[in-house]
């Protein structure tokens, strides 16, 4: 059952692979009287407690590797904006050179769609790397310190977002759809990044 | 003071169903065993965390069984009470007794 497989899958993220394996064994077995949906939503649930249960085996040390991986991530950004202008200016150059640009209407790159992609493929690699990072500095229990970053996250933006909305009167929601949606891909390599180290981990 | 393991009430009701089950003590029994006897119907996702837990901390010990077809070939994972799991419970419900003698709760019919 290829389902099955891709519930055992999601629980060895957090569980031995034996023991994600026997759960999800028992969770078929009661699936026959519950439903697909109960199944599913166990699969996840289990899930969730299990990273939770890591988290809270050293909740000081994973908040404090959160921070750091945060810190971490937003110096890894800082150092590359700078040099993905340099690189995306010598572009221009040559493609000027190249008679590619017209030298006397040169593009205002900085607010240029291009521009904008290539910040994403960063953000997306920055935070791939923060993944790893955290993963690496919790040997057995990866996707822990993401977990505490993810809710940070939250935690502070929905902080910022009130203040900025209350305070400053700009009015954007938190609880708007589109922006819970980015919210959520936005963490999408963190979580990748992470995986990579424990599956590495797991068939070393 | 006592080198008894302190338990949570959820740790000591899933103790209980694993020796009133024996040997056919994995998580689907486990499960049914409460729902049956307690009349509360635990998450998976507390039931095995609490499990690995009480594995964790020695009051229990598991191994796994053959794989079966009507689990899609995956194998039971089944639960015993050790000594030290045997030890807490019993002096955690010797407390309880403790703190229920020459005490009537209101409403309360005792045999």
């Amino acid at each position: 059952m290829r389902s099955a497989r891709i519930a055992e899958w999601i629980l060895s993220l957090a569980t031995i692979p034996e023991r994600a394996a026997a759960t999800v064994g028992d969770l078929l077995e009661e699936a026959g009287s519950h439903g697909v949906v109960w199944f599913w939503t166990s699969i996840l649930s289990t899930m969730v407690a299990l990273l939770w249960r890591d988290v809270m085996s050293a909740p000081r040390r994973m908040t404090r590797l959160a921070v750091i991986g945060y810190l971490y991530g937003f110096l890894l950004l800082a150092a590359a904006v700078p040099l993905l202008t340099v690189v995306m200016s010598i572009g221009v150059l040559v493609a000027t050179a190249l008679g590619i640009i017209d030298a006397q209407h040169p593009p205002a790159f900085q607010n240029s769609s291009i521009y904008g992609l290539f910040g994403w493929v960063l953000n997306i690699i920055v935070q791939f790397v923060v993944g790893r990072w955290l993963a690496r500095r919790s040997p057995g229990q990866e996707l822990a310190p993401c977990m505490v970053q993810v809710i940070l996250g939250y935690v502070v933006g929905a902080v910022v977002w009130f203040l900025w909305g209350g305070i400053l009167g700009a009015g954007s929601s938190i609880l708007d759809v589109s922006n819970l949606a980015f919210y959520v891909l936005a963490d999408v390599p963190l979580w990748a990044g992470a995986i990579t180290v424990r599956f590495a981990r797991l068939h070393s | 003071m006592s080198s008894v393991t302190l338990l949570g009430e959820f740790e000591q009701i899933i103790l209980l169903a694993i020796l009133r089950l024996g040997d056919d003590a994995y998580g689907v029994t486990i499960r049914e065993e409460i729902v049956v006897r307690t009349d509360r119907s635990p998450s998976p996702g507390a039931l095995y965390t609490t499990l690995d837990r009480l594995e964790d901390k020695g009051l229990v010990k598991s191994r796994f069984g053959d794989p079966t077809p009507q689990r899609g070939g995956r194998a039971k994972r089944y639960f015993h009470v050790t000594a030290k799991g045997v030890a807490a419970v019993a002096s955690a419900q010797r407390a309880y007794r403790r703190l229920l003698e020459g005490l009537t709760l209101p409403g309360v019919h005792h045999a």
